[in-house]
């Protein structure tokens, strides 16, 4: 949870990243939260200096944001991991939050999906049930190995409910065993 | 008129920075009401007609953003006018 100030200065940074009518309107709510709480406590307005949010994932760890912008993973996932992983085979895609409707939850992460080359799509990770699915492809990927194409869930048809994963290595051996060289 | 509930017992302060959280979710609300996909729809029609259809979409979009930022201005408006009366001072600023 933001406090009031900092509530004020995600207000601050998202107005001045972002001019549409939707990230204006969210600021402006932030603001009048913060005004509001301020008004509830009896205390003059501040704005802080930063309003810091910690988010833990998979793969990328500990990812710090400061008004809706990401400042930090504590493992970064850019070239160098991403050509290590496709030069064996495997391919990992983030997707992330960019709408600025999403408020105070913008720039976080969704979804992580991961695939071969052989297979195509094979999990896909899922911040609301924060859990792994396996999937199976249907073949059609083409050069997106983690998520092209079409796909479905790894189970009996006939069985209605997911089944998740709490890690990789629950989910797929295989796989974890490769990302494990890499990290 | 608002249909706003003002607590007899709370300073006027706090009632106009309830009032105006209640007018910044309205103007959430519309920022919601964005007719720019069927503005551009209506620049590159599929079949005939459909410029019309989107331009009618586009309005219904618009005029349903315009009430709510309408409603919103106005229970800002009231409650300063509330905040004014209250305490013989002009509202403070966001």
């Amino acid at each position: 949870m933001l406090t009031a100030a900092e509530k004020r200065r995600h207000a601050q940074l998202l107005a001045a990243r972002d001019n549409s009518v939707m990230a204006q309107a969210l600021a402006g709510l932030l603001r009048a939260e913060a005004n509001l709480e301020d008004a509830l406590a009896g205390v003059e307005p501040q704005t802080a200096e930063h309003c810091y949010i910690d988010r833990e994932y998979p793969l990328l760890g500990r990812c710090c944001y400061d008004g809706g912008r990401l400042i930090e993973t504590q493992h970064p996932w850019q070239g160098e991991q991403v050509a290590a992983c496709k030069e064996l085979g495997l391919d990992v895609a983030f997707q992330w939050a960019s709408d600025p409707a999403c408020g105070l939850d913008q720039q976080e992460l969704i979804r992580i999906w991961i695939g071969t080359r052989e297979t195509g799509p094979r999990l896909q990770w899922d911040r609301t049930s924060g859990k792994w699915l396996r999937l199976v492809s249907r073949g059609d990927f083409g050069k997106n190995w983690a998520c092209g194409g079409h796909w479905r869930e790894d189970k009996p048809i006939a069985q209605r409910q997911s089944i998740y994963y709490d890690t990789i290595e629950a989910a797929c051996p295989e796989i974890a065993a490769i990302l494990a060289t890499i990290a | 008129m608002s249909n706003e509930q003002v607590n007899p017992n709370e300073s006027p302060k706090v009632t106009l920075m309830r009032a105006r959280l209640r007018a910044a979710q309205l103007r959430v609300e519309a920022a919601h009401h964005d007719s720019g996909g069927y503005h551009r729809q209506a620049n590159h029609p599929i079949y005939p007609g459909q410029e019309d259809i989107c331009l009618h979409k586009a309005g219904i979009v618009d005029s349903l953003r315009a009430e709510t930022m309408a409603k919103a201005d106005l229970i800002e408006a009231e409650a300063e006018e509330a905040y004014k009366a209250a305490t013989g001072e002009e509202a403070p600023k966001c």
